[in-house]
């Protein structure tokens, strides 16, 4: 299993930012019943931009941090996900703006929506001691373990968004429902499986997404 | 945060000081001023490498106390060696360029680096606030880097890019075509999903008697299919017998070919011809203008700039032929 997250999160870095440019309904808008703005001109006017479309695979990891009942404790994840998105822009991309701090290639619709496939490859469980004599000490023991198995739809605008699906764990059979908000990297994720366990999580994502954009 | 801001000290002595105000002014007043040149570039670069290593190497002391013997040594070197890069190797300016903004790629630019040596002999001889600062302190002098850091990281506004290149369809052999007693030429002015436009540009060569030229119907062939063209506008305006034009004089006549051009585009029809019935002085001629439908980049209308010299009309009496 360690082997298996690692390769995914190798797979995930290894396939980097990029993007590529389909042809399929290029041409822009225009209204030819009108004529052109400076008729005198031997020059073909540039028509009005139509958006695009784009659909990504979106490969990442994630890592939250957070607590969960019964037994309670403190719950460190990181984790292993896919996603497939499609979206659109109400303009089209230039490949030639600056972009602060955005990996070359870099590239998501502004608004959309997707399913998401992800592994809590590695937990670490802070569980307090339920060992009689030592109640009163503090005193907690760590388990490393794999976690759960999430499937979840989201939807996006901008650089927020919000997504709703199951979580089952093939360790225990735990399974139920997860909710799960984005903005930008920072992410917050929460669900509830049978026996009251219920968790919530905050913390990190990285997306490197691998788009195909054309024209709307 | 307190044992932090201590560590802060140096960046709140003049020469650091200095630098920060030098790198602000220069940056975000004077290179958007009609001063910008090669010294406001020059200024920019000295101030930002005194100031990058003597940033980092206070917030590196201050984070990780155990580094602070190298951490001076670690970025003098680093932000000499990433400079030099950055200066040098047009992949490393490309690369910066996408995450950070537009860099000159210029190597004279490397006068600059004594800024760093300046920056390693004064981080050698200043010393940590010997007291930890008030909370009130603290905040400031985190607030001085957080400054300091804004400044060195916000780069002037980029130049726009270039403008994103579209489809269209162009004439690909345009020799012009004698119309009667004037001649004729044409180019697609407008071309998107819903069809294309053709503009015909009629000219009086004769420099001393006017010219009646009948309107020319056009149409469109392409992949075996016929579109009709509706005229819809005459520069000036078409009498019943045509377009009468004055000596010297030229007039316009636009045409709209409605159809479905991405339809088109994504059955991959990249070629196809205009037909144009044009009055000759040996009765009627159709005059073929092979067209492609390709990508194009925008000269003129996406930036607003001038127009490229081609795409002017000339005086049709001034000689030289057609185009």
């Amino acid at each position: 299993m360690t082997r298996a997250a690692l390769l995914c999160a190798v797979l995930s870095l290894l396939g980097g930012c990029r993007h590529w440019h389909r042809p399929h309904d290029a041409p822009g808008l225009v209204d030819v019943r009108t004529p052109p703005r400076e008729i005198a001109l031997e020059l073909v006017e540039t028509p009005g931009d139509p958006g695009e479309r784009m659909v990504s695979i979106n490969p990442g990891v994630s890592m939250l941090s957070g607590y969960r009942t019964n037994p309670g404790s403190g719950v460190l994840d990181l984790g292993a996900e896919v996603s497939l998105l499609r979206g659109e822009n109400e303009r089209s991309h230039n490949d030639g703006d600056q972009r602060l701090f955005l990996p070359p290639g870099f590239q998501l619709p502004d608004r959309g929506y997707g399913v998401t496939l992800g592994w809590s490859a590695f937990r670490l469980l802070e569980v307090e001691s339920d060992d009689p004599e030592t109640e009163d000490v503090d005193e907690s023991r760590s388990i490393a373990t794999t976690g759960p198995v999430h499937l979840r739809g989201y939807a996006f605008k901008n650089w927020f968004g919000a997504g709703a699906g199951w979580t089952f764990d093939p360790q225990t059979g735990d399974h139920g429902p997860e909710l799960v908000g984005y903005a930008g990297v920072v992410t917050a994720r929460t669900c509830y499986t049978r026996d009251d366990h219920f968790e919530i999580l905050l913390g990190y994502q990285m997306k490197f997404p691998l788009t195909f954009v054309q024209s709307r | 945060m307190r044992r932090f801001a201590r560590e802060l000290v140096p960046l709140l002595r003049p020469p650091a000081l200095a630098a920060l105000a030098l790198l602000a002014v220069n940056d975000h007043l004077l290179k958007e001023s009609a001063l910008a040149g090669v010294v406001t570039g020059k200024l920019s670069d000295i101030a930002g490498l005194f100031l990058l290593p003597v940033l980092a190497t206070v917030v590196t002391r201050g984070l990780f106390p155990k580094l602070a013997r190298q951490a001076h040594v670690a970025w003098c070197v680093g932000t000499a060696i990433a400079f030099a890069l950055l200066k040098l190797d047009p992949r490393v300016n490309a690369f910066a360029a996408h995450w950070w903004g537009v860099n000159t790629l210029d190597p004279t630019d490397l006068l600059a680096l004594p800024a760093v040596a300046l920056a390693w002999i004064w981080l050698r001889r200043t010393k940590p606030a010997a007291e930890t600062p008030r909370w009130t302190t603290a905040v400031r002098r985190v607030a001085v880097v957080a400054v300091a850091g804004g400044v060195c990281i916000a780069t002037p506004a980029a130049p726009p890019p270039p403008p994103r290149p579209f489809v269209a369809w162009t004439i690909t052999s345009n020799a012009g075509h004698e119309a009667g007693c004037g001649r004729a030429r044409a180019w697609v002015s407008k071309s998107g999903k819903t069809g294309i436009g053709l503009t015909l540009r009629l000219e009086n060569p004769n420099d001393l008697e006017p010219c009646t030229i009948p309107v020319p119907v056009a149409a469109l062939e392409i992949a075996g299919r016929a579109v009709r063209a509706s005229v819809v506008e005459t520069h000036p305006p078409a009498r019943n017998a045509g377009v009468v034009l004055d000596p010297c004089r030229m007039a316009y006549v636009y045409y709209a070919f409605e159809l479905d051009n991405e339809a088109s585009w994504n059955r991959g029809e990249r070629d196809a011809r205009f037909l144009v019935t044009l009055a000759t002085t040996a009765g009627t001629a159709t005059w073929e203008i092979p067209a492609e439908h390709r990508t194009l980049t925008p000269e003129h209308h996406a930036r607003g700039g001038s127009p490229p010299p081609d795409s002017t009309p000339r005086n049709p009496c001034a000689g030289g032929g057609e185009r």
